[in-house]
């Protein structure tokens, strides 16, 4: 099936007619097989369509990872309803933004976390303990169902910046298109695992249900707890004989300094992503482990993922790419009146495809700012007449792989020159003892300068300060060289998780 | 006089780890927000895991409510209580 037509329940359907009893998913040492899920999910349509939820109607999930999560959302997507997560750590307030910016009239969750919603008039909350009591959609009524792959499949609010959350709205055709791509280039076999464990509202946890159920695999789901304890995640993974697992670079880390000789074997394939991680990290993973390891990069707008590289230890440069863009998804470097950058040189990553989303919901500002008419498109393929203006700066090297720098908004100018700080940043984690580098921009007292924050691989064996800089100017024009390097043992993190480089400003400037 | 001195180990132990993973300029005082000083999931992880260490002891479920981790002080209330246990 092409991508363009495909929609994930019709896909999820198709393994459900051809393989009833497969297993589908593993929760807490139980399982259910496809047949199972699909009843379950056609009791969350049933009654879903029973309160008049129309097609297209935005319905929010806050569930914890459990069968139900799972069957919830195929309920809503049978539904032709619209699935909009909230993550179980989302404070009140972000919650009680997307409802009313969704226009969410209808929230599926669990006993213990209905109180959330007990002050917002106007919304129906259905608890997904009673499950058992609803009416399954009936299959007269299921083949009534006509499926469009050109509804939306989900809203996922970007944190953003500035301002407030913007919703993303994802259609069927786009997240199909990633999916069908995954299932190709990753080839899950039927009795191979794929663990779910990323907060659902991060698009990652898309990709995590969806692959193995699009594709006849089975879907491991993490117990609530086991994002809280590396030790209950490493047991997960071995109780779950976890084949494939998604990790952002911070927690790859984590999870193999505590493992030990032998242990989760049964892994074969690693995706890390979320932001850019070095090719220590990589080292270390294949050091400690036999499987692939692959880089994954995409922005939330195009559909979870469009770009891919796996790792290779003998890559030039220690570079870690972001690599080349997935079936039917094309890569631009432009400049800022959209124009190709010359070869080699540095540009910000211009996306079209069928991955592109349809825009922010309620924001036609800045979705006509960011999605704009593709100047490239010269064929008219109605496939690539938008593109979406990223913000992330690469380079594209000369085997075509596409390298990340920084965001458009890391371009500074110091003493008259233009630099990219991410620039000067992979220039430091290209030395072999360095596995995370910062560089900041101050202007202070009247005067602009360079910091840089590096963290060592191997604590205190690594090269000093003066050792690191006189390796940059190896590399890099003077003006590049940071005034001052100071070496970390951890960098300093916010709440979500990225390295805090306000706390590591104002280190600098002390 | 030995429950003492162990309630002082204890709150040194816990001290020293927290401040050694949240990277701060300045020190973490006991009863600091530990999320206000940057503690995000990963680093309450490894928090977890140098406890456990350092301690001898596995926390399980019912104890890694994030309210155990607010400061430095709930985290040496946690640690006491399960000590205590061995």
């Amino acid at each position: 099936m092409s991508a363009s037509t495909a929609c994930i329940p019709q896909l999820f359907e198709e393994i459900v007619s051809h393989y009833p009893d497969r297993k589908a998913v593993q929760f807490d040492k139980q399982s259910m097989s496809y047949q199972e899920l699909n009843d379950e999910a056609n009791k969350v349509a049933g009654k879903l369509l029973e309160i008049g939820v129309k097609p297209q109607q935005c319905v929010g999930v806050f569930i914890e990872r459990s069968f139900q999560l799972i069957s919830s959302i195929l309920g809503i997507l049978k539904n032709r309803a619209v699935y909009v997560p909230f993550s179980v750590e989302y404070p009140e307030e972000r919650v009680r933004y997307i409802i009313e910016d969704a226009g969410i009239q209808i929230v599926i969750t669990q006993e213990n976390l209905m109180p959330m919603f007990e002050n917002i008039t106007g919304l129906t909350v259905l608890n997904i303990n009673d499950i058992g009591q609803y009416h399954p959609l009936s299959d007269h009524k299921i083949e009534q169902q006509s499926y469009n792959a050109d509804d939306t499949a989900y809203v996922l609010y970007t944190s953003g910046t500035t301002g407030y959350p913007k919703g993303v709205a994802i259609q069927h055709s786009g997240i199909c298109n990633r999916l069908l791509w995954m299932k190709e280039t990753y080839q899950l076999q039927p009795h191979e695992v794929l663990l779910h464990k990323a907060p659902i509202g991060f698009d990652v946890s898309i990709c995590e249900i969806f692959y193995p159920l699009t594709s006849g695999a089975v879907l491991a789901v993490a117990k609530p707890d086991s994002n809280k304890n590396i030790r209950k995640l490493i047991s997960e993974i071995k109780e779950n004989q976890v084949t494939m697992v998604h990790f952002i670079p911070p927690l790859l880390d984590l999870f193999l300094d505590y493992i030990k000789p032998g242990d989760c074997e049964s892994l074969r394939i690693l995706v890390c992503g979320g932001e850019k991680w070095s090719f220590s990290l990589g080292e270390k993973t294949l050091g400690k482990l036999n499987v692939e390891l692959y880089n994954g990069y995409g922005p939330t707008e195009t559909s979870v993922g469009v770009a891919y590289w796996k790792f290779d230890g003998m890559y030039p440069d220690r570079l870690v790419p972001i690599g080349k863009p997935i079936a039917n998804t094309k890569f631009y470097v432009l400049n800022e009146q959209l124009d190709y950058v010359k070869e080699g040189e540095i540009g910000e990553l211009c996306i079209s495809g069928i991955c592109l989303s349809s825009g922010y919901l309620n924001k036609p500002d800045v979705t006509n700012l960011k999605f704009v008419s593709n100047p490239h498109n010269h064929d008219n393929a109605p496939l690539y007449a938008r593109l979406y203006r990223s913000g992330d700066l690469v380079r594209q090297l000369e085997d075509g792989n596409i390298v990340y720098v920084g965001r458009t908004d890391g371009q500074v100018k110091l003493r008259g020159m233009r630099l990219e700080l991410g620039e000067v940043e992979n220039a430091l984690l290209a030395n072999e003892a360095v596995s995370a580098a910062v560089v900041l921009y101050h202007e202070s007292g009247g005067r602009a300068f360079l910091s840089g924050h590096v963290v060592l691989s191997n604590g205190d064996h690594g090269p000093n300060e003066e050792q690191l800089k006189a390796q940059l100017k190896e590399k890099l024009p003077d003006y590049m060289i940071p005034n001052s390097l100071t070496l970390y043992s951890r960098f300093p993190t916010t709440l979500n998780g990225k390295t805090d480089k306000e706390q590591l400003k104002l280190l600098a400037e002390q | 006089m030995n429950t003492q001195i162990n309630a002082q180990a204890i709150t040194d132990s816990v001290t020293r780890i927290v401040n050694q993973h949240l990277q701060s300029s300045t020190e973490i005082k006991q009863t600091d927000s530990l999320k206000e000083r940057g503690m995000d999931s990963i680093v309450c992880m490894r928090i977890i895991v140098e406890l456990e260490n350092e301690f001898n002891i596995e926390i399980e479920d019912e104890d890694l409510l994030i309210e155990n981790y607010e400061n430095i002080n709930t985290i040496t209330e946690l640690m006491s209580r399960l000590v205590a246990k061995i």
